[in-house]
């Protein structure tokens, strides 16, 4: 049966949307949960399996990450299915000299805001990750919290407590519309039923700003194109997350639209290892296209030489939900009461998505959140 | 980038016969094959160092493929043949990324027929996981190309013609087969056939030589049998076999346990329809000719203009269909190309489309007797492992079919299931049969097998590394 009323209904079936739904049904909220596709069936599952703080900026950015990062292992303790979080610290791997002052302005950055980082020398970088080119690596940032996790499982996990809880989870149900009378949320209007509400959280990710056009609201959010690689299952040989130094490079990153790939390795449970990663404005579009394929082989056999011989199983792309200040869009918005943004995580949102969800519950139940939220509203782009 | 006017995919007999087909008519033809050494599966050479002394031995299909691979090799440097190119994608812009001597190529193409063939239906039960189960065509493979028994004393089961001709190569090699396991049965749709049988006098006659020589080795050729359970200690022992209703669930009081080291299962083909997805060709369903084939046009054409398929790939009829739609295919391409008139390509493409009619005919009746009914897939157990690589069971799957996930990617993302080296070849056909069974009325979407992603074959970092961008 569809629901026909709800406390609150959460729009989005990937990790940020799952954490709401699953937060608020643990504070007893009634809560219906709906996704046009499928579980975790866009960039929450298929991505790095990141949960990373290394190269987020000093403020806002890090603070949400590394309450996030708590907020995973509160999960950890709390959900029955496991999801595979291990947190053996993160790499950034410095390969070139002419990346080294963006590191070290960031390093700066980072400790004058009180959350420092390690830097460790190219031998130590090798003890802990041995599969690395004794010929590239010059250095590398370490950070303990950093680990990997498996989305897909994570979000699965998310779904299955908070129906234990008493959410209501649709899948391959789109929303088509959001009453709104007087300012005020009334209700969601999916292809299946309307479902009548005072409160809807918009967690569509990539396809958020299609929800705040239901409202009436301009929502600077546009998809961007990750791919990765997977290669076949493994003995373990690769223990942290591994991120090239260059995603700290802005020249190597800030030529949005084209074709570039940056370092990203890390092993999944089962033994395959997530590679990539490259990026290109594709719009929607999810294929992956050769040159970008044969663009991370080359990036990674050039910093890890000894996997040439380990063969690609296939590859995969999602869109990350681009902001223009790489932050993500969270908080209630001026206008439309009762509609709370929660997307735009701009490929973090494994990382701080359960933090982000986590944050929505207590702004939703109790009307303020324990990271202050003012830097991270949509009011902030007018 | 490298262009051709006309790229084939496969160099079984249906890539054969277009290359030929469009060759002689003047066409500039590519034909990249994944394997050493041209003609497929049925027209299997040996492995380079052996030598044929009796032709007879390999069966009548190599006979009959020799003439055609002798065709092909007399049209010389008409053909641009590439062997072991393994064709990894197909993308926008009419280009396919292939991995060839050790480094990844990029091939342009106006036209393309992909003619990827078949493999053998995964047709999971208890057991089934156990060393000295093979599948037919495993078993096929290792007795024509290295002259190897694949055990001791062999129990075949399955359904189908090809059944017959395993048989007749393992005999040949001087095996022993402890019995043959037909779930169909002849006899019933035998005089409903004869029509179909008019004119297929070749095919027929190949059958009863199978047939004789299998009653002269004294090998039981049991009808409406087949295998439940494999048993054993690390190793198959023993077969519980059973005799089989009409829509092939054992019968109770028929079982019995046979003492074998070896079983080979041959329950029909599977297309392999990796290419044709990846080129978003359109589908169909139609379990007679393996599961999901690609819609096709009079012309072999898909819905992909300029895409064509052909062979087992395109829906499993066997080798003498494949050569006729090869050369339809073929010499349509070459009509498209202005390579030949309107007139002669019709003239050829009509009598091609006779033959193919004929061989048609046969091939249904067949289908009446080879299509897998409802019992063969319920004869999994609850922990019996339906995903091979992630070894993911039945029950897993039921799991996620009850949580009202029934759609194919839903519960690849719930259980990993199609996700591991076999790139979902061996698990994605029962998937459907499974999905089907628990939803009859499942739509395309729902069943869509899990959708392959480039590289759709297994390809090493290094050689994805190595490609010559632009070359």
């Amino acid at each position: 049966m569809f629901p026909r009323e709800a406390e609150v209904v959460v729009i989005g079936g990937g990790v940020v949307g799952s954490s709401a739904a699953y937060f608020l049904s643990r504070a007893g909220k009634k809560v219906v949960l709906v996704e046009k596709g499928y579980r975790a069936g866009e960039a929450s599952g298929a991505n790095a399996a990141f949960v990373w703080t290394i190269t987020r900026k000093p403020g806002i950015d890090v603070r949400l990450a590394l309450h996030s990062i708590a907020i995973h292992q509160q999960l950890q303790e709390e959900l029955d299915m496991d999801f595979e979080y291990v947190r053996n610290g993160g790499l950034l791997v410095m390969g070139d000299e002419a990346q080294l002052p963006f590191i070290e302005r960031h390093l700066k950055a980072r400790s004058e805001d009180g959350y420092p980082l390690e830097m460790i020398d190219a031998k130590h970088a090798l003890a802990l990750e041995p599969l690395l080119s004794k010929e590239k690596v010059i250095g590398a940032v370490f950070s303990p919290l950093d680990g990997t996790t498996n989305p897909i499982l994570l979000v699965i996990s998310l779904n299955l407590q908070a129906r234990q809880l008493g959410a209501k989870i649709f899948h391959h149900t789109e929303v088509r519309g959001i009453e709104v009378v007087d300012g005020k949320v009334k209700g969601a209007i999916t292809d299946k039923g309307t479902i009548k509400t005072n409160t809807v959280v918009n967690a569509a990710g990539s396809w958020g700003s299609f929800i705040g056009k239901m409202v009436g609201l301009e929502v600077p959010i546009t998809p961007f194109q990750m791919a990765m690689l997977v290669t076949e299952e493994l003995p373990p040989c690769v223990s942290h997350p591994i991120m090239g130094a260059s995603y700290l490079v802005e020249e190597d990153t800030g030529k949005k639209g084209e074709l570039g790939c940056g370092l990203i390795v890390s092993q999944q449970a089962a033994g395959n290892l997530l590679i990539g990663a490259s990026w290109r404005d594709a719009g929607y579009d999810k294929r992956t296209i050769q040159e970008e394929i044969e663009l991370m082989a080359r990036v990674n056999v050039e910093a890890m030489p000894s996997l040439k011989n380990v063969r690609i199983i296939r590859s995969y792309a999602n869109f990350f939900p681009h902001t223009e200040d790489d932050l993500p869009i969270l908080g209630k918005v001026d206008g439309v009461e009762g509609f709370v943004m929660a997307c735009g995580h701009n490929g973090h949102g494994i990382g701080m998505g359960p933090g982000s969800g986590k944050l929505i519950q207590e702004l939703i139940c109790a009307g303020k959140t324990s990271l202050p939220l003012d830097e991270l509203s949509l009011a902030r782009f007018n | 980038m490298k262009e051709s006017e006309f790229v084939i995919i496969g160099g079984g007999p249906g890539g054969i016969a277009a290359a030929i087909a469009s060759a002689r008519a003047g066409v500039k033809v590519t034909l990249l094959d994944e394997n050493e050494r041209l003609g497929g599966q049925i027209y299997r050479q040996l492995e380079k160092g052996f030598k044929v002394t009796d032709s007879n031995l390999l069966g009548m299909d190599y006979v009959k493929g020799l003439e055609l691979l002798g065709q092909f090799s007399a049209l010389g440097d008409k053909i641009r043949y590439l062997n072991n190119a393994t064709v990894w994608g197909i993308f926008k812009e009419r280009t396919l990324a292939f991995a060839h001597e050790g480094a990844s190529s990029t091939l342009r193409f106006k036209n393309l027929l992909l003619a990827t063939g078949a493999y053998d239906r995964p047709v999971p039960f208890p057991g089934w996981t156990l060393p000295g189960v093979f599948t037919a065509g495993g078993a096929q493979n290792l007795v024509k190309t290295q002259r190897v028994l694949p055990g001791a004393k062999i129990l075949l089961a399955g359904t189908g013609p090809l059944q017959l001709v395993l048989a007749n190569q393992i005999l040949n090699a001087g095996g022993k087969i402890a019995a043959i396991l037909e779930a169909g049965t002849i006899s019933k749709y035998w005089l409903e056939g004869l029509a179909g049988i008019w004119g297929n006098w070749d095919y027929l006659n190949q059958g009863w030589r199978y047939l004789r020589s299998i009653q002269k080795a004294g090998v039981p050729l049991l009808r409406r049998h087949a295998i439940l359970e494999a048993r054993g200690d690390g190793q198959l022992e023993e077969a519980l076999i059973a005799r089989l209703d009409k829509n092939w669930r054992p019968r109770p009081n028929t079982m019995r346990t046979v003492k074998v080291d070896t079983i080979c299962l041959g329950y029909g083909l599977v297309p392999s329809i990796e290419l044709t997805l990846l080129a978003e060709c359109e589908h169909q369903y139609d379990l007679g000719l393996g599961g999901f084939i690609p819609v096709r046009s009079d012309n072999m054409e898909t819905t992909v203009p300029g895409i064509y398929a052909v062979g087992d790939g395109a829906g499993v009829a066997g080798s003498k269909i494949a050569v006729e739609e090869g050369r339809i295919a073929g010499v349509s391409v070459a009509r498209d190309l202005g390579c030949i008139s309107d007139g002669a390509a019709g003239m050829l493409i009509k009598n091609f489309q006779k033959c193919l009619d004929k061989l048609n005919r046969f091939r249904k009746v067949l289908d009446k007797i080879s299509v897998p009914r409802a019992g063969l897939y319920e004869l999994a157990k609850d922990d019996t492992v339906i995903c091979r690589c992630e070894e993911v069971t039945l029950k897993e799957i039921r799991a996620a079919l009850t949580d009202g996930l029934t759609q194919a990617k839903d519960i690849k993302r719930m259980t990993r299931m199609g996700m591991g080296s076999c790139q979902g070849r061996m698990c994605g056909p029962t998937l459907i049969e499974i999905i089907r069974h628990h939803q009859p009325n499942a739509s395309f979407q729902e069943l869509e097998s899990l959708l392959p992603r480039p590289t759709i074959k297994p390809i090493a970092l290094g050689v994805l590394a190595s490609s010559k961008p632009g070359g």
